[in-house]
């Protein structure tokens, strides 16, 4: 209901502001760049608790912002060719060159999770789920590489969750999307790798002596890694509105799936949804 | 009950919105007596990014006063992309691939003037920006 009115007001402002904005020109100043895209989409999109089920009509629908700010060497950035993609960056950049770039990146890599709210909206209670403490989202910073050609994106992130999660928290994550035109569609295809160390897998799959119950033993994960693979595709159907289609199917390493806590190995996540930029 | 009535109504606003973006056809003055209307729709294709090419199937609606041998040209084309003689043509269902503005021109091959002219713009949803480009790369 929220984000349904979220998106009325959206399409509304977005509708007023038509008016005012030329097209996407989105250079304000040689220092100062900006772009505001929003989406409303159609998504079935389950998140890796096995527990945690699509019943309500609301869970279906996909309401996002994407709001890319520059300034100088500064930047907030969505990345919208992911379509998994958990939060907005913000960055710095170190290191400019043609192709290739080194950033400062603070964001977001794990969704966090609450056993208790999904024992309490779940019809089916799984037993010892309410006894485990709540998953807080992984943030960190990270050091990005970034390769870029007009087609061709490739960035490797070394990340620390040490600020959100364990002392011992870091990953590495790799990307690779490659854009392909068909008539005057834009498909993108991604292939995803990301390392977790022990830390990482442990805070949101291991099970403490405190949390364990007769249905949730104690559970101490080892490292693990996620591997994802792409397909996106963008269509224009305005100057201000585009279609966009994508499904991602992501695996989680047995690290993860092992766990008592009932995590998913495989993810199929899909959506369509209409984007307005401005 | 309230999401089936927000949905609706945001189904409308779109509609209307998209509506309103939708290019109109384009009707060119027209330069001669013998033709009364000469027109291209859509009159825009849209692209995703500046300097991408635009594919469309756009139809060039056409009436002539009266019968003779006229051709349709491409702007900078030598040949002909359709030419009709003694006949009274209508319309004309053309693929258009273009990354700039396309100039059609009707000539009347007996007298060989032009009589009409009528384009379709190119226009795009994202500006490419040189600066920054990784920040903008898709």
């Amino acid at each position: 209901m929220r984000r349904l009115l979220i998106a009325l007001f959206l399409l509304l402002s977005a509708n007023y502001a038509a008016a005012e904005h030329v097209n996407d020109e989105m250079t304000n100043s040689d220092d100062f760049q900006w772009q505001l895209m929003i989406e409303v989409a159609l998504e079935y999109n389950p998140t890796i608790l096995e527990t945690a089920e699509l019943d309500g009509f609301y869970n279906f629908i996909g309401v996002g912002l994407y709001l890319d700010l520059s300034y100088k060497d500064f930047f907030i950035q969505t990345n919208r060719h992911r379509t998994n993609t958990l939060a907005g960056e913000f960055g710095y950049r170190l290191v400019e060159q043609h192709d290739w770039g080194i950033d400062l990146i603070g964001t977001f890599y794990f969704i966090g999770f609450d056993p208790e709210a999904i024992d309490r909206y779940n019809d089916k209670k799984t037993p010892g789920v309410a006894k485990l403490d709540e998953r807080n989202p992984g943030g960190g910073l990270a050091l990005r590489y970034s390769y870029f050609t007009e087609d061709v994106l490739f960035t490797a992130d070394l990340a620390s969750l040490q600020g959100s999660l364990d002392n011992n928290s870091w990953l590495i994550d790799l990307y690779y999307s490659h854009r392909s035109g068909y008539k005057n569609w834009d498909v993108y295809s991604g292939i995803g790798f990301t390392y977790y160390s022990a830390d990482i897998v442990n805070y949101y799959a291991g099970i403490t002596p405190d949390e364990s119950s007769e249905n949730m033993p104690v559970y101490q994960a080892d490292d693990g890694i996620k591997v994802e693979a792409q397909i996106f595709g963008l269509y224009p159907l305005s100057k201000n509105w585009t279609f966009s289609t994508g499904i991602t199917q992501t695996y989680y390493s047995s690290s993860f799936s092992d766990s008592p806590v009932g995590l998913r190995q495989h993810i199929t996540m899909a959506k369509a949804g209409l984007r307005y930029v401005f | 009950m309230y999401f089936s009535r927000l949905l609706i109504l945001a189904s409308a606003l779109l509609i209307t919105t998209l509506a309103n973006a939708s290019p109109e056809s384009a009707t060119a003055p027209t330069i001669s007596p013998e033709i009364s209307k000469f027109s291209v729709l859509p009159a825009t294709c849209i692209t995703l990014r500046k300097g991408r090419k635009c594919f469309a199937t756009v139809t060039i609606n056409l009436t002539l006063t009266q019968m003779g041998h006229y051709c349709l040209y491409q702007q900078g084309n030598i040949r002909p992309m359709h030419c009709w003689q003694n006949v009274a043509p209508k319309k004309l269902r053309i693929a258009f691939e273009s990354a700039k503005k396309v100039v059609y021109i009707l000539k009347n091959e007996t007298s060989q003037k032009v009589i009409a002219l009528t384009s379709v713009e190119v226009s795009w949803v994202h500006k490419t920006s040189s600066r920054k480009r990784r920040w903008r790369i898709f």
